[in-house]
Order: structure tokens, then sequence, then C-alpha cells
């Protein structure tokens, strides 16, 4: 069982021989251990410093719990991340959920364990940054829906052809603001046929 | 003497004579008191008339219906022999039978006659009536034939009306006689009071009931004033009713009075010229009925109250209590009701609720905790759940001179007191003081209230019983969250710690060389296993509570020794210190301890014959803690100090300092290995919880 790329952890937890148990684990599993932390305080700085593929946080340390630390992280440096606790309690799990964790195992994992969870917690961390690219892109394509319709020549209320002074303008305007390698996706044919021969 | 008759005429001197003779007749008659001498008389008086010889009176003997000759005068002797009785259907009895006054004018043939004996004709028949049932007939005869001239006719019918009159008036007496006895004889077989009064309020008449009851004792009491006999205390009361039944029609009222401490129904009623009074003498039904009132009360309100009590917790009981003294006070008329409770031990008496009449001095805040033993005679009897009743206190026995004292100061002059009984033990008593005078409390009193004390002990003990389960309940509670915190921390630790026994696994696969034998890597990893179960131990036993930081240390350092079996002399001074630590710094320490031990015993060891391990720990300032271990061994090799040598020992000790203390290391040689960890003490959010 190895992973298939090898990807970068950082490992965070307070407590050394867990920290060992873990850095083994990872190594066997062909994981690469990018570092350690040992809170939520350095792990901040270590994600943003080392680009980890993924993290393993614990939750319970010193200066700032593994909770708080994965909010920031997904919110300054959205990188997947894998909460491993001695503890297993609904409000933890629930906590961890809308930190925007990825997965959740419990102390001491089999190999098998923590292999699923972050591969999980990676593909669906893939997922959502897919996802997230999308909703700009419609957000984008929304703003450019609404402006071309405000350039229309026709008012669709009363079917004449719109005598607005600045109309010309605003088109002009839009059209300048094309992207040279967009250009020919607004051209007329016979332009366009120029354009290509 | 009348000469004249009613037209004027001057009256013959026969008539004058005959005039005289029925005037002297009355005369006789209206003195009569019995009938039959009326008759006789008539009879008798009769034959002085002129044309008149004989007289006689026949009576119907209602039970044969024979007429049977009762008086006679002037009747020949046959008559008497032969015509005393004619049966019914006889001419004469027919004849007898005649309604009316009869004067036969032509009766030639004379029912009277006897042969050879002179005959007798029948001049006059006149029928008396003595009574409803019995009938009579006066006849009157002469030996003369021939009708009776009309002045002696008219003679005798005055006559016979006044013979009439007299019977009738006769009878009348003797009814009236008869009356008055049995009058007089009902009267005095009521044995209540009775008597009669006139217009103007004098006595009639009455019976003896009513002389004894107003303590008559002269003969006659007719005609004396009410209220004079009777007292103006009666007379007084009832005055008002006389007028006002005097003043109507009719009728009849009835008035409930107390005369003589008695009380009486009295009914009065109108009668012809006055009033009748009965005096119904009903004290013993009216005590009666107000000790069935009171009982009714009383049981009603005990019914209410033991059902309240039934409800009752906490201080809506103290509420019910109070309330209860008070209604049982008011309703027994005492002056002060109270509670006393006995403590738990039986050895302090408390009041702990009272209720006091109006001016009556409330004892609540002065009696408090009274010694049970003080007041021997009381407890004696309270011990055995008697029922305490003083009459009288100053007729307390000379042993209960303490309880004697005690009522006295407080102007008690009668008390009760029932106990509180719930099971077999006595938990308080009740108590109702009489202040204002002496009282003597019944039976049925006692009985009552004896119910109202197990009502207030049955609560009283419910709520005491109810108070130690939500107690229980409570503390259950709080030990079952205690022990599901308890049960998830040592979870916690018991995964933290396999985890870190892989951990050890990991770190000890890293750091094995190929000088390693299997053996060696097995005892290495069970020494450090110990020491992490000695830990364990001591932290699961202080119920994960900070340690004591010199007791860690002697546990894991004795541990270490006793497991290296070693033949050598080992001695360890650890210094006494009152520091703690909590338990994740306690558990590296222990890890860290446990390394430095077997360090000391690998090196130290080598080349001596005894090994002295010493432990010192101080508090520096801002919380610092400073831990020295030191041994009497070589000291650390040189690599070691200038960290240019890595084994798993030294690595676990410099990584647990670090990471799992945040703190700092120094090696150096001290006449022998001395290692000096200095850390901060932190008080995680658990050890804090259970410091409190």
């Amino acid at each position: 069982m190895t992973a298939s790329e090898k990807k970068k952890v950082l490992i965070v937890e307070d407590d050394h021989l867990v920290s060992e148990m873990i850095k083994g684990m990872l190594e066997d599993l062909g994981y690469e251990v990018a570092g350690e932390a040992e809170d939520g305080h350095e792990a901040l700085g270590m994600v943003k410093k080392l680009h980890p593929d993924v993290v393993l946080m614990d939750i319970k340390m010193p200066r700032m719990s593994g909770i708080e630390a994965s909010i920031l992280i997904q919110k300054h440096f959205p990188t997947p991340v894998v909460i491993l606790s001695a503890y297993e309690t609904e409000d933890l799990v629930k906590e961890a959920s809308e930190a925007g964790v990825g997965a959740f195992v419990v102390k001491p994992p089999r190999p098998g364990e923590l292999f699923r969870a972050i591969e999980i917690a990676c593909g669906r961390f893939v997922d959502m940054v897919k996802l997230s690219n999308l909703r700009c892109k419609y957000a984008e394509a929304m703003k450019t829906i609404e402006s071309l319709s405000k350039l229309l020549p026709v008012c669709p209320g009363c079917g004449e052809e719109k005598q607005d002074e600045d109309y010309l303008n605003k088109l002009n305007l839009y059209l300048s603001g094309i992207p040279v390698e967009e250009i020919s996706r607004y051209l007329c044919s016979r332009c366009r046929s120029r354009t290509d021969t | 003497m009348n000469r004249f008759c009613a037209g004027g005429r001057e009256r013959s001197q026969p008539e004058i004579e005959r005039f005289e003779l029925l005037s002297d007749i009355c005369l006789k008659m209206n003195v009569l008191d019995d009938t039959f001498s009326a008759m006789k008389l008539a009879v008798d008086s009769v034959s002085e008339f002129k044309g008149i010889d004989a007289a006689g009176i026949f009576f119907l003997d209602s039970t044969s219906g024979d007429c049977v000759l009762e008086f006679s005068n002037g009747l020949p002797g046959w008559f008497i022999d032969s015509c005393s009785r004619f049966a019914p259907g006889s001419a004469l009895h027919e004849m007898l039978k005649s309604d009316s006054n009869v004067f036969p004018d032509s009766i030639e043939q004379s029912p009277f006659n006897c042969e050879g004996s002179p005959p007798l004709f029948l001049k006059g028949l006149f029928p008396l009536v003595l009574n409803d049932a019995a009938e009579s007939i006066m006849f009157i005869a002469s030996s003369e034939p021939g009708a009776l001239p009309a002045e002696i006719r008219g003679i005798l019918e005055t006559l016979i009306s006044m013979l009439k009159a007299s019977i009738s008036r006769i009878s009348a007496e003797n009814r009236s006689r008869t009356s008055e006895r049995e009058h007089s004889l009902l009267l005095e077989s009521i044995r209540d009071p009775v008597f009669a009064l006139n217009d103007n309020q004098e006595v009639q008449y009455c019976n003896e009931a009513f002389k004894q009851l107003i303590c008559f004792e002269d003969e006659s009491i007719e005609k004396a004033v009410f209220s004079e006999v009777a007292g103006n205390e009666l007379a007084d009361t009832l005055r008002g009713k006389f007028d006002e039944i005097l003043d109507s029609d009719g009728g009849i009222c009835s008035i409930t009075c107390e005369y003589r401490k008695r009380v009486f129904n009295t009914f009065i009623s109108r009668k012809p010229g006055g009033l009748i009074v009965l005096m119904s003498d009903i004290t013993e039904s009216d005590q009666t009925r107000k000790e069935l009132n009171f009982r009714e009360k009383f049981e009603s309100l005990l019914i209410n109250i033991s059902t309240d009590f039934i409800e009752m917790r906490g201080s809506a009981l103290n509420l019910g209590i109070n309330d209860a003294l008070l209604n049982i006070g008011v309703t027994i008329e005492v002056d002060r009701a109270y509670l006393f409770q006995f403590s738990k031990e039986q050895k302090i008496m408390n009041n702990t609720h009272e209720w006091c009449a109006t001016n009556i001095q409330p004892q609540i805040d002065k009696i408090h905790e009274l010694k049970i033993d003080d007041y021997p005679w009381w407890m004696n009897r309270l011990n055995r759940h008697w029922t305490i009743h003083i009459p009288k206190v100053t007729d307390l026995p000379s042993w209960a001179e303490a309880e004697r004292e005690l009522f006295e100061s407080r102007n008690i002059q009668s008390l009760l007191v029932v106990p509180i009984v719930h099971g077999n033990d006595l938990i308080g008593f009740l108590g109702f003081d009489s202040v204002n005078q002496e009282r003597y409390w019944t039976e049925d009193i006692i009985d009552l209230l004896r119910m109202l004390g197990d009502a207030i002990g049955n609560a009283l003990s419910r709520n005491r019983m109810e108070k130690q389960l939500i107690e229980m309940y409570r503390r259950a509670e709080k030990e079952a969250q205690t022990n599901a915190v308890l049960l998830k921390e040592v979870s916690h630790r018991v995964k933290n710690n396999l985890s870190e026994i892989i951990g050890l696994l990991y770190a000890q696969r890293r750091f094995a060389s190929n000088d390693n034998t299997h053996d060696e890597f097995v005892q290495n990893l069970i020494s450090r296993i110990r020491g992490l179960s000695t830990v364990h131990d001591m932290l699961s036993s202080s119920g994960w509570k900070p340690l004591e930081l010199t007791m860690l240390a002697r546990g894991i350092i004795d541990n270490a020794i006793v497991s290296a079996s070693c033949s050598k002399k080992l001695k360890a001074s650890i210094s006494n210190s009152s520091i703690r630590v909590n338990p994740n710094q306690a558990h590296a320490l222990a890890l860290i301890l446990n390394e430095l031990v077997r360090n000391s015993l690998k090196y130290a060891l080598a080349d001596s014959d005894s090994l002295k391990i010493k432990v010192r720990m101080r508090k520096r300032r801002a919380g610092r803690i400073t831990l020295i271990y030191s041994d009497n061994g070589p000291g650390y090799p040189v690599e070691v100090l200038e960290h240019n040598m890595k084994n798993l020992g030294l690595d676990l000790i410099q990584n647990l300092i670090m990471k799992n203390l945040q703190g700092e290391l120094t090696l150096q040689n001290d006449g022998g290995a001395s290692a000096r960890i200095s850390f901060s003490r932190t008080i995680t959010e658990d050890s804090s919880n259970d410091s409190k």
C-alpha cells in the first residue's frame, strides 16, 4: 500500500512518541514527512513555508488547538487536513467537520485507515478546489452576461432600436476590453474569413 | 215571689203554689251534681202536682235493647213487678221510643193495666237524653182517666226542661271534670316543664316539672305572676315571644333558651285567654349535637390536613404544618400549638413550628436546642409513645421539677402533648398549651390529635426520606458524570499510551543497528513500556490529578532499579518537594526519568559496584521548575555533551523535553553524569478542574 504520488505530509503533534508513531507509519505508507509541528500555531507557519499536500493534526495541543489551526489553514492556505485524535466525541467530530477538515481518524490508527483518510481527504480537497474554480468561472460568466445584456441594440420592452446617447460609447468600451486572443469569437463571418485567409 | 205571670195577669193561688213548687224543685235540682239524683228528684217531685199519681223513668239497656224501669214514684206494686222491663217489639217499648213530649188524651186502654188491679192511666211521656249513647224516657201516670189540664202540662214541660237542663249541666260538668283530670294527668305525664299563662301573664296551671325547674315550693302557683315565680332570667328571655304570640291571632312558635345552665327548646302556643308553654329540655341532646358537630368538623379538618400533607414537599410542608397548627389551635381553642422535632442522635429537641392565639407570647425563638436528658420525666413518657396530658401544671410530680419550671416560666396552666412516631421511631411531638385557663381534654380529642401527630409524622418522615433520596440521586448523578468523564479520559489515555508504544516501536526500529540483538531490542522495549505502565498506574491511582514530582521520581526510579535485577549496590536519593505536575507532564517526566535511570544503570555501573542516583527538584520564578538528575558514574562521553552522538535514549530525552515539556535540557559532568531539566509548570484545563 503506497501513495500514488509521494505526498508531503506535515505532522502536528505535541507528544513526541505519538509523533514517532505517525512518522513511522507514514514512511511505511510511502509518504514524505515534510515536517513536524508541536502545536497549531507552529503548524500555520510550517504550512505556509512547506506547502504540504496534507496535514495530520492532533486536536488538544498547547497554544492553539488543532480545530483552530484547521480553520485558519483553510482560510489562508487551503490544504487538506486529517484530524488524528484519541478523543472521539460527537461534539469534536462536529467541530472538526465545521472547520473544513477532510477526515477524522482515532489514535492509534491502523496504517490502511490512515492511508484511506489521507487519500480521501486529498481527493475531496481536489474536488473542492475544482468546485471553487467552477464557482469563480460561473460568477465571471454571469457578470459577462449581465454586461452583454445591457448592450443589446433592441429594447426587449418596446422592440424599438435603442437611441440612448451613450450606447455606442458603452459598446466601444466593452469591445475595447475584449482580450486579443478572444477577439475572434466576436467577429462577423466576413471578418473571420478574412482573418482566416 | 212574683205574683204575676208573663201576660201581666195576676196569678191564682194554685198557680202560685205550683210556681213555688216548681221554683223549689229548680233550686234543688241546680245544686245536684249527678244526673241520677236529678232524675230521681224529678220523679219524686212530679206527683206533687194535681192529677199525677205516679211517675217513673225507663232506660234503654244498650246491651239487651230492653227498656228497664230505673226510677219510680207512686207506682203500684203490680206495675213494678210486671212492667219494670219491656222487650223490644212490645207495645210499650214502641211507645217509649217517642222523641217528643207526649200527652196522650185518649188512651182508654192503658198499657199499664193489670187484670184484677185498679187501672193506671198514662198521662205523659217525656224523652230524656242522658248522653249520646243512652236513651231514657220519663212517664207520668194517674189512676184517673182523661187528659191533664193545660196548666199542668205546662208545669210538666217546664219541669222536664229543667231536668234536661240539669242533666246537660251535670253531664257537661262531669265531662269538664274528667277533662281536667285527664289534662292534669297529661301534664304530669310530661317530663318537660309545661305551664299555661293567662293574658296577664299570670300562671294558670303548670306541672311539677315546671315547679321543680323554677324551684317553686309553695302549694299554689295559680294566679302567680310569671316573672315573679320564674325570675327575670327566664321571663326576660321569653317576654318578647309571649308578646309576639299574644298579639298574633294564634299559631305556635319556638325559641331556644338557656335557663339555669340548661338548654330548652321552648314551644309557645296561643290558647283562648292566654298561652301554653312547653319547655323541652334539650341540654343533653344539644351537648351531644355540639360534640358531634365538633367531632365532624375536627375530623373533616384532619382529613383535609392529612390529604394536603400527601402532596407537600420542602417549604410547602413547613407552610402546611404552620397552617395545620393554626387550624387545630383555633378549633380546639388552645392558646398555643407547636411542633418539636428531635435531632437524629435523639439528644436535642427543637421547636420548629408554632402558632399562638392573640396576645399569647410566642416561644419558638426562645426554645432552642433543649437537651433531652434535662427532661427525664417528659422523655420517659414520650419514649413509650404515651400522650402527656397535664390538666394542671402545679400537680406535676416532684421528679418533673425541670418540666414544671419550664411550663411555669411560660405561664402554662395546662398542656397536652402527643408523640410523633414513624414506625417505632420517636421523631418529635405536638404540643397544645392553655395559658389563660386550666383545660381538660377529652379522650376523643386526644385520639384525634394523635391522628394529626401520625399524619405530621408521616409527612416529616417522607420529606426526610425524599431529601435523602434526592441527595443520593444527586450524588449518584455527579458520580456518574465524573465516571463518564473519567472513562473518556481513561479511554483517551489508553489510546495515547498505545499510540506511544507503537511510536516507541517505530523509534526503536529507526535507531536499531546491526549491533543490537533481538533480545536487547525486546528488553529495551519492555523496560520502556514498563516505565509507561508505572506512570499510568500512578496517574490512575490519583484519578488523573496532578502528581507530586517527588512521588513520581521515586516510583519510576525504584521501578527501574527493581526491573534491572542487578546484584550491585544501588541507591537513590530523591529530595522532598511539594511540587506537583499535571498528568501530561508527569507522563513525559516519567519516560525521561526512565531513560535517565536506564542510562545510569547501563554506563555508571559498568566499572563500579555501586550506583548512587540523586534527584533534586526546585521551584523557580514564574512557575519554572528545575529537576536535576545525577549519578556517581563516569559521566557523559564528550560526543554526547557536544551533541555529536545519537541514540534512541538521548533522542527520546531531548524530544520529550522539547516537545512534551517545552523545556530545556542541559547535560554536564559533575562528579558523574548530570542532567538538568527546566520546564514551566502548566496548568491544563483538566488539572485545574481536578485541583478544584
